[in-house]
This record gives C-alpha cells, sequence and structure tokens, in this order.
C-alpha cells in the first residue's frame, strides 16, 4: 500500500490491455506478410530500402525529439515512427537511389511529424506528405518501378542504389505500373494493355512494395479489423469511395475508356490504402460518420485524380487534402450527446 | 499618362475602401451597454470598492470607458481577470492585489451602541438593526467588503476568516 | 414475468467480471473498536454534529444531523463519543471532519420515536441514502419521482469484481420481495422493474424462485455490458429513454434505487430501522479471503481488509468502490461510508492503470466506448488548453465518469482525472456565478430602496412647498430667486 505505483484517486484503477507500444506492433505485424512477399518478388532491393527508411526515420526522430526536450527521447521506441516509416518504404518505388529513402524519412518523420508537435499532433499523414514531396521533387525516380522479373542480386542492388543512381542506368530494369501502363496507352493512343487481374491480386506485378500484393495487404487488414484495432467505417468507406466512380464510369463512359471496376478492387494500392493508409488514426477523424465521409472521399478523389488529372497516382493527394478537412469533417458530424 | 491614370484609380480604390471602413466602423460599432453588462456579470458583485470605484458596475462602465484595467477587481482574483481577458481580448497579467482569505463582518454585540451607521455604509443591505438598538450581520449575505469598519465609532467590528474552501488539484 | 430490451445503451464494453468470493455465503465482521462517521465532504460541512464528546450513544442513535436533504448519521454500535477532528476521508480532500465513537456498549437499542409520518422525512431521519456508490438522499430522490411511471430496481452491478447486491439478492431474496411489496404500496408507481445482469445465475435463480408466478414485479435479465448500472443508462436500455442532460431521472417519472438501497429504505419505513451496517465487497490480490461482509458504517478499511486476510506487502493499491468507478484511498484508517460498495486491494496482478499520459493518437475507441457520445479526446484537449466554456458546450457535465474511456485508452491518458476535475473547477465557477448573481440582486434591491425613500422625501417637499405658494406666493418668490441665484453660482 505505502509503495504505490504513481498515487492515483480518480479514474478506473485497472486498465485494458490495449497499449500504443502494441498497437502500433501489431499494425506491423499486420504488414509483414505483405513485405515479406515484397522482399521475395524484388529482391534485396526492396530489402535495402526498407532498412535505409526505418534507420534513417529512427536517427531523425531521436535527434528531433532530442532536440525538443531531453525526456522525450523515449518517445522514439514507441513504435509509430517505425510504422510511418514502413508506410513510407512500401509507397516508395522498390529501388532507387538511397537519398530518395533517406530524404523521404526526413520529410515524413522531421517536417510532417515532429515539427508539428509529434505523434498525435501532425495534421497530414507522415507517408504521403513525403511521398507527394518526393514525386514533386523528382519525379523520374519515382515513376521507376523495378521488373520483378529483373530483380538483381547484392551487389549490383547495392550498386544501383548506392553509387551508379543515375536515372538511365535505371531504365533497362525498370517498368510502369499496370495501371500506370494503361493510362500511358490510352493518353498516347497505343492499344491499351488487358490488365492480368490474377497477377495483380497474387503479387507479381511491378510497383511499389505497399501494392505488390493485393491478397497480402487484405490479409493484413482483416487482422487488424478482427483484432479491433481498426474500425470498418474507414476502410468500407474507402472501398466504397473507389468503387462507386470507378463501376459508375465503366458503365456510362463509352467502350474502352475506363477499366473495370474490379482492376481496382484487386490492386495492391487500393488495399493499401483502404487498410493503411487512410486509418492511420492520427491524421483521420474521431468520429465514425465523419470517418466514412472522409475516407469515402478520399477513395473518390483517388480515383478521380489519375483518371482525369496530371498525376499518375492519386491516393497520396488526395489524403493529404482530406486531411486538411478533418476539423470540418468532426464539427459537422459531432454526434448528439446523450440526452440534447 | 499610364502612371496618373493609375495614381487615380488606385487613389479612388483607397478612399472608397477608407470610406467603406469609416462607415461601417460606424454602422456596427459594439454597443457599449452590452459590454458593461457582460462584464458587470463577471464581477463578483461583491461592491467592495477596492478597485477604486464605488461598485462593481462602476468598475465595468470604467473598463469599457477604458479607464480602468482588467485586474483590478480584488476579490475575484485571478479568475476573474482570466474570464475579463477573455471577453475583452486582453492579454493576462497578475491581480494587481492579491485578495485576502474570504472574510466576513462580525459585529460584537455587547459593545455596539446602535448608531446605525454601518447599516447605511452596507452596500448589500446586510446588517440588520434599528437606531439605539444592537445590530448584527447576516454572514451569509456579508460579501467581507469591510465598508462597515471605517464608519463604526466604537470600532466593534471584525472581519472573521470564513473556513477554507477545498480547491480541487489538477491532474 | 420476462422482458424484452427496449433498446442497447451507447457506448459501453465488456469487461471482464473478475468477481472472486461472489459465490462464498456473506460473514459479520467483529465489531470494531471505533467508528468513525463524516460531517464533510471535501470540507464543505454536510452534517451537523448533535452530540458532545464524553457523551455515550446507543445503537441506532442519531449522532449527526444532515443538512439539507443530507440523511441523518446512526450509530453502528453503541459507544462513547471519542472525539470530533480531522480524520483521513475518502473523497477528494485529504481530511475531513468526522466524529469517532469508540465501541464499548452494545446491548441497548436506541428506539426512535414514530412521530414522523412522511415518508421522504422518514427516509432522511433513518439516514437512507444510495447505496449504488453516489450515495444520493434517497428521500430527495423519491419525493422527487412522487407517485412515479416506472419505478427500476437496479441490481445490474456491472462493475467487474463487485458481488455485494448479488450477494444480497441471493441470500435475501424473499426479504427484498416483501420489501419492494411494501414499497410499492407506499410510492405507488406504475411499473416494477427489477433488473439484474444474466451472468449472475445465482442471484437470478434466487429472484425468479422468490418472485414465483407473481407478476406485479418485472424481472428484466440483461446481457452483461458495463456502464449499464448506471441510471441513464438503464433507463435507456429498458424503457428507450434518454433523460434530458442536466435532469434527473426523476424528471421523466421514473425512480430508480439499487437493491441494497430498497431493503434499507424498508427497514426504514416498516421498522424504523436506521442505516447502520450494509454488505461490502472485499476483494482483490491483496486479500486472501475475498467475498462480501456485513459491516458497520464506520468502520476502518483496516479493520475490514484484516478481516479478509489483507496482504499489505503485496497490495499497490487500496479502492473505495469498484476498479472502475472507486476512488483510490491514501490511508487504511479511511472510514466505511453508506455508498462504499467495496474495498478493493489490488496487487500488481489485477492490472493497475499507471496513466503514463502518452501522446494521444486520436485512435477514437474512447469515443466508441463512451455511454454519453462525448468525444474524451477532444474534451481532454480542451481542458489541458484550459478553454472549459469550449469543454462545456461539447458536454462536459454529461460525463457520467464511468470510466471506460481511460480504460480502453491505449495511451492510459488519464480521462476521467481530468473530467472531474474540470468539472468541480466548472461547479465552483458556477457557485461564485450564482452568488454573484445574488449579491447583484441584494444591491439593486438596495438601490430600489434607497431610490423610493428619496422619492417619497421629495414628495413631501413637494407637496408642502405647494401649500406655501397658496398661501403666501409673494414669500415663495423670495425663495426662487434664492434657489436661482445658487443654481447660477454652482454653474460658475
Amino acid at each position: 500500500m505505502e509503495k504505490e505505483l504513481k498515487p492515483i484517486k480518480q479514474g478506473p484503477a485497472v486498465h485494458g490491455k490495449s497499449q500504443l507500444q502494441l498497437l502500433m506492433l501489431k499494425v506491423v505485424l499486420a504488414l509483414s506478410p505483405a513485405l515479406i512477399w515484397a522482399f521475395y518478388v524484388f529482391g534485396w532491393a526492396a530489402f535495402i530500402a526498407l532498412m535505409l527508411t526505418c534507420v534513417s526515420g529512427f536517427v531523425f526522430e531521436w535527434v528531433a525529439l532530442r532536440l525538443r526536450s531531453r525526456g522525450r527521447t523515449r518517445q522514439a521506441y514507441d513504435g509509430s515512427g517505425l510504422l510511418s516509416c514502413i508506410l513510407l518504404a512500401m509507397s516508395l518505388p522498390p529501388m532507387g537511389p538511397w537519398w530518395l529513402y533517406v530524404l523521404g524519412s526526413f520529410v515524413s518523420i522531421v517536417i510532417t511529424k515532429q515539427l508539428f508537435g509529434g505523434l498525435g499532433q501532425n495534421v497530414f499523414n507522415p507517408a504521403m506528405s513525403a511521398r507527394v514531396f518526393l514525386l514533386l521533387s523528382c519525379p523520374a525516380y519515382m515513376t521507376a518501378w523495378l521488373d520483378p522479373d529483373k530483380k538483381a542480386g547484392l551487389v549490383d542492388t547495392l550498386r544501383y542504389m548506392f553509387i551508379d543512381w543515375h536515372r538511365e542506368s535505371y531504365d533497362a530494369l525498370t517498368t510502369a505500373t499496370t495501371l500506370d501502363a494503361w493510362r500511358n496507352a490510352k493518353l498516347t493512343g497505343l492499344p491499351l494493355p488487358q490488365p492480368e487481374l490474377t497477377d495483380m491480386f497474387v503479387g507479381s506485378t511491378a510497383g511499389s512494395m505497399g501494392e505488390v500484393s493485393a491478397m497480402l495487404l487484405l490479409l493484413g487488414g482483416m487482422y487488424l479489423l478482427f483484432s479491433g484495432i481498426i474500425r470498418w467505417h474507414l476502410p468500407a468507406g474507402f472501398l466504397a469511395g473507389v468503387m462507386l466512380p470507378a463501376t459508375l464510369f465503366w458503365l456510362l463512359g463509352p467502350e474502352g475508356t475506363h477499366l473495370s471496376p474490379l482492376v481496382y478492387l484487386v490492386a495492391g494500392s487500393t488495399m493499401m490504402g483502404a487498410f493503411f493508409i487512410v486509418t492511420d488514426p492520427v491524421t483521420a477523424p474521431v468520429t465514425p460518420h465523419a470517418r466514412f465521409v472522409f475516407a469515402f472521399l478520399i477513395g473518390a478523389l483517388s480515383y478521380l485524380i489519375p483518371a482525369y488529372g496530371l498525376y499518375p497516382v492519386g491516393l497520396s493527394f488526395a489524403v493529404l487534402l482530406m486531411n486538411s478537412t478533418v476539423p470540418l469533417l468532426e464539427r459537422l458530424f459531432r454526434p448528439r450527446i446523450f440526452g440534447r | 499618362m499610364e502612371m496618373i491614370s493609375a495614381l487615380i484609380v488606385m487613389g479612388a480604390l483607397c478612399l472608397s475602401g477608407g470610406l467603406a471602413l469609416a462607415w461601417a466602423a460606424r454602422k456596427f460599432a459594439g454597443n457599449e451597454n452590452a459590454l458593461v453588462v457582460q462584464i458587470e456579470e463577471l464581477l463578483p458583485q461583491t461592491q467592495c470598492a477596492q478597485c477604486g470605484y464605488p461598485g462593481c458596475k462602476p468598475y465595468a462602465e470604467a473598463i469599457v470607458a477604458g479607464e480602468a484595467d482588467i485586474n483590478q477587481c480584488q476579490p475575484g482574483g485571478e479568475r476573474v481577470v482570466k474570464a475579463l481577458g477573455q471577453l475583452l481580448g486582453a492579454d493576462y497579467r497578475p491581480p494587481a492585489k492579491v485578495a485576502e482569505k474570504p472574510m466576513v463582518a462580525f459585529i460584537r454585540e455587547a459593545e455596539c451602541i446602535g448608531c446605525t451607521l454601518c447599516i447605511k455604509a452596507c452596500p448589500v443591505d446586510c446588517i440588520i438593526g434599528a437606531p439605539k438598538q444592537m445590530h448584527t450581520v447576516i454572514t451569509a449575505d456579508c460579501t467581507g467588503c469591510t465598508l462597515c469598519i471605517p464608519p463604526c465609532p466604537v470600532n466593534c467590528i471584525d472581519m472573521e476568516m470564513l473556513p477554507p474552501r477545498w480547491q480541487p488539484e489538477r491532474p | 414475468m420476462m422482458f424484452g430490451l427496449a433498446k442497447k445503451f451507447d457506448g459501453g464494453l465488456k469487461l471482464p467480471p473478475n468477481k472472486h468470493g461472489a459465490e462464498a455465503p456473506s460473514r459479520i465482521l467483529p465489531i470494531p473498536e471505533s467508528l468513525t462517521y463524516y460531517l464533510t465532504k471535501n470540507i464543505k460541512e454536510t452534517h451537523q454534529c448533535i452530540v458532545n464528546i464524553g457523551e455515550t450513544v446507543l445503537f441506532g442513535q442519531s449522532i449527526a444531523r444532515g443538512l439539507g436533504h443530507q440523511p441523518d448519521i446512526h450509530a453502528a454500535y453503541g459507544g462513547v463519543i471519542e472525539a470530533i477532528g480531522s480524520k483521513a476521508g475518502p473523497y477528494d480532500a485529504p481530511e475531513e471532519q468526522a466524529v469517532i465513537i469508540r465501541t464499548s456498549e452494545y446491548k441497548n437499542v436506541y428506539k426512535h420515536d414514530d412521530k414522523i409520518k412522511n415518508k421522504s422525512d422518514l427516509l432522511k431521519s433513518m439516514g437512507v441514502a444510495g447505496m449504488g456508490g453516489a450515495a444520493f438522499p434517497t428521500g430527495e430522490k423519491v419525493q422527487a419521482a412522487g407517485a412515479p411511471r416506472v419505478w427500476l430496481i437496479n441490481g445490474v452491478e456491472c462493475e467487474p469484481m463487485l458481488s455485494c447486491d448479488q450477494c444480497l439478492m441471493r441470500e435475501q431474496a424473499d426479504k427484498l420481495v416483501q420489501a419492494i411489496r411494501y414499497l410499492a404500496a407506499e410510492i405507488m408507481p406504475g411499473r416494477v422493474i427489477l433488473a439484474l445482469e444474466s451472468d449472475k445465475a445465482d442471484a437470478v435463480s434466487a429472484m425468479r424462485l422468490a418472485l414465483g408466478d407473481v407478476t406485479d414485479i418485472e424481472l428484466a435479465c440483461l446481457p452483461p455490458r458495463y456502464p449499464q448500472g448506471g441510471e441513464k443508462q438503464l433507463i435507456q436500455t429498458l424503457l428507450g429513454l434518454e433523460v434530458p442532460s442536466g435532469t434527473h431521472a426523476a424528471h421523466l417519472g421514473i425512480l430508480v434505487l439499487n437493491v441494497a438501497t430498497v431493503m434499507a429504505a424498508f427497514d426504514a419505513l416498516a421498522y424504523h430501522l436506521p442505516l447502520t451496517h450494509r454488505l461490502v465487497t472485499v476483494a482483490g490480490q491483496g486479500v486472501s479471503a475475498p467475498g462480501n461482509v456485513w459491516v458497520p458504517i464506520g468502520a476502518a478499511l483496516k479493520d475490514v481488509l484484516d478481516f479478509c486476510g489483507y496482504d499489505g506487502a503485496a497490495t499497490l493499491r487500496v479502492t473505495v468502490g469498484g476498479p472502475m468507478m472507486g476512488r483510490a484511498v491514501n490511508s487504511l484508517d479511511v472510514a466505511v461510508t453508506k455508498g462504499t460498495s467495496a474495498i478493493l486491494a489490488l496487487t500488481a496482478a489485477d492490472e493497475l492503470a499507471v496513466y503514463s499520459a502518452q501522446p494521444c493518437i486520436r485512435c477514437g475507441v474512447c469515443t466508441e466506448v463512451c455511454p454519453a457520445r462525448l468525444q474524451p479526446e477532444d474534451m481532454y484537449f480542451n481542458i489541458r488548453a484550459g478553454r472549459l466554456n469550449r469543454t462545456r458546450e461539447t458536454g462536459l457535465m454529461d460525463c457520467i465518469a464511468c470510466g471506460a474511456c481511460a480504460y480502453v485508452c491505449p495511451s492510459e491518458i488519464p480521462l476521467v482525472a481530468s473530467f472531474l476535475y474540470a468539472q468541480q473547477i466548472c461547479r465552483i465557477e458556477d457557485e461564485q456565478k450564482a452568488r454573484a448573481a445574488y449579491i447583484g440582486d441584494l444591491v439593486k434591491a438596495r438601490d430600489a430602496r434607497l431610490a423610493a425613500r428619496r422619492s417619497v422625501r421629495m414628495g413631501k417637499s413637494a407637496s408642502r412647498e405647494a401649500a406655501a405658494r397658496t398661501v403666501d406666493p409673494a414669500a415663495m418668490e423670495k425663495v426662487d430667486a434664492a434657489r436661482e441665484k445658487a443654481r447660477s453660482k454652482i454653474d460658475k
């Protein structure tokens, strides 16, 4: 009785099993099947890219926290930085120059997260803001996706990533993702390629680590859903947001001008967005209704931006755009207080 | 020529903008009386005059007129300064005088000569009595303003401390 | 009669029941050496002591009169008043004023006269207070409800570890039914519903047996969920109604009484027996013999814990009340009060909350579990930023402090502690505002009085002047001239 842990007077004396670090680790666990598959598909490049992002991200976070105050450095171990870095690495090309990943983790951890006040205070999704930053700064590297058939050995990969990282040397190794290829063909008037749905779903096409296998991402998402870490509102809203315009345009648009909604459903980026990107709790609204609307609009925008916009990818822009509307959505969809 | 026309256009724009602002300032000027009422509602209504004004309403009027600062209310203390700061958009500053512990007046009835001077001084009518009769304080209504002490010719009024109030601690 | 659910209450969560010792038969605490009765709550006087030091009191004798609606306090055993002074208290303030009785006299029983006929006054003078935890004065509650549409008898006991109501229903089912029928004849409710949770099978079957086939009392057997036993949540679950914000159940014509309170009220009304003892759950890994104990109100926690095999070395935290809504105490000298439903000795094995207050990640689970549909994280940030008014608009005063949000928070943020703090600050502010308004009225009344007197005086002098003008106009002209002169002088 004398050696009470930390004196409390009010509030529950006991606590549930939910803990911040555990939560973060469970999300990482949910991502791991897709990650391991990505290592298999892309070889050493994927592994090195992930390591580069995570290690530099941890160092940046530790230094930023240390600069803020001495006692804060323990927050660097809470797993949130690790998760952001993994998500970032999964949304970048699996093979690129080393500085791409270091710069990405710097923008993600220092600029988007720590400068806004650290965990829980950031307005924008750290992984997506870094991705947008890199996409705008060095589009050439951000659209060169490693061809799974041309993955290199350890030595060659190291050479490509650290020494010989000129864009020209990548050309032979990289290709476009399925969705990009279709879009480019449509823009340039070439014959439209037919997407291989099964390959996309299982994951043997080019793309980022995060969009390689829709199946394994879906598996991880189901785990998150059933272990109660995420609720259905965000993923369901996002999927509805993608599928509704995709179906409408496919049905109503002229023949051959729009991809079948099924292609979007089996695309890894859709699954990644639904279960791991829009579900970032910090930058999403808190109330269920607001969450659904938020995710729905992200989904719709991430379909519309590549379909009618300049950029081949829409998800990251859509997420950042909707992040800025979170306070408004929360205010609009505030639940009615009991008895009022 | 171009320069002159630019000057004329810009000048006209600035002038009309200024006129619009001046008109708006008059048209939508804040209602001072409403502000006085709002301020008065925040004041503790002890009517103690310790702010240098004869009561809470005069003090509120003085704040609106820009004569008084927001930190002069002694019984209100920090709470009132904060509330006034929030209402008027002024920065927080510590209260001019730290309020003493809450007190009430107590008349030593044996010594009271029944002069009624304290009754006249009391701003909240909480002293009862009649000429040549002893007086007493209705403790529940007394604000502890001490205005009854100076007029008493026999110094038979004491200020007594009220029991301390429990204040919640910030978790 | 069985009862269908109208609606599930909002939010809430399933908690591990952990009702250790619930099945064990109740025990009786040996007479403790001293008894402590609190006269204040957070140093504010609630009771007026009516005995003196050295006086001998008998069992059941009233020793303090409740101020306002507060029920009186009675000695649970006879003895001598040893002291009246500060003692470690169970509320927020560390110390309270208390009367301490040294027990010595066990034979004689104080006989209460039966002059009081009004049932709410009788409940007050027999010291009946809500025994579910909040100790709300029962007399006031019964009076406010009048003849209620629905009378709910709350045997839900949704908090983990608590089992005193379960034990009471199991052991005294017949008396409870008798008590309900007696009180129903007194307060004339439209419907009587006894609510309990289905996981307390022994209590459910005991009540079914006691009720038999008679259908005057409806039995509602609810699936367990926390905080179903909260008054507002129970009403929502059973009747589908929401108690309007800022009001009580009486506003809807509903009376809700805890089962133990019903028993105490029955004893008070039927036999003029004051409330002096209650059933208390003693549990937690820090006691070797958990279970329910009949404890005299006023007994020290130490006495009760020692009776149940208290292990002081292993215990990290002792709470009065359940693990969710109870309070941790700093001293074992704290005494059992009418609202003490449990004494828990919690060890490291009980999954204690440490409130490390890590950053909020806005996961929204607190919003999901809130039975009042509030947004705890939003309120917490507003309180931290000192925006109390904003917090109030978003429902601070509607928080029932059930603790669900703090329990599920992955960042272990002390949500409930900060809400209770803010509520207390708001209440103090309200009191100050009400007092300022009252004093303002006094000032206005004084101004009006002075103005009236002035106008009466002026009226008198005006009528005198008019009379003078008719009698002697020449003289008045001189007066007018003098006034004019004086005025011009003043103007200069």
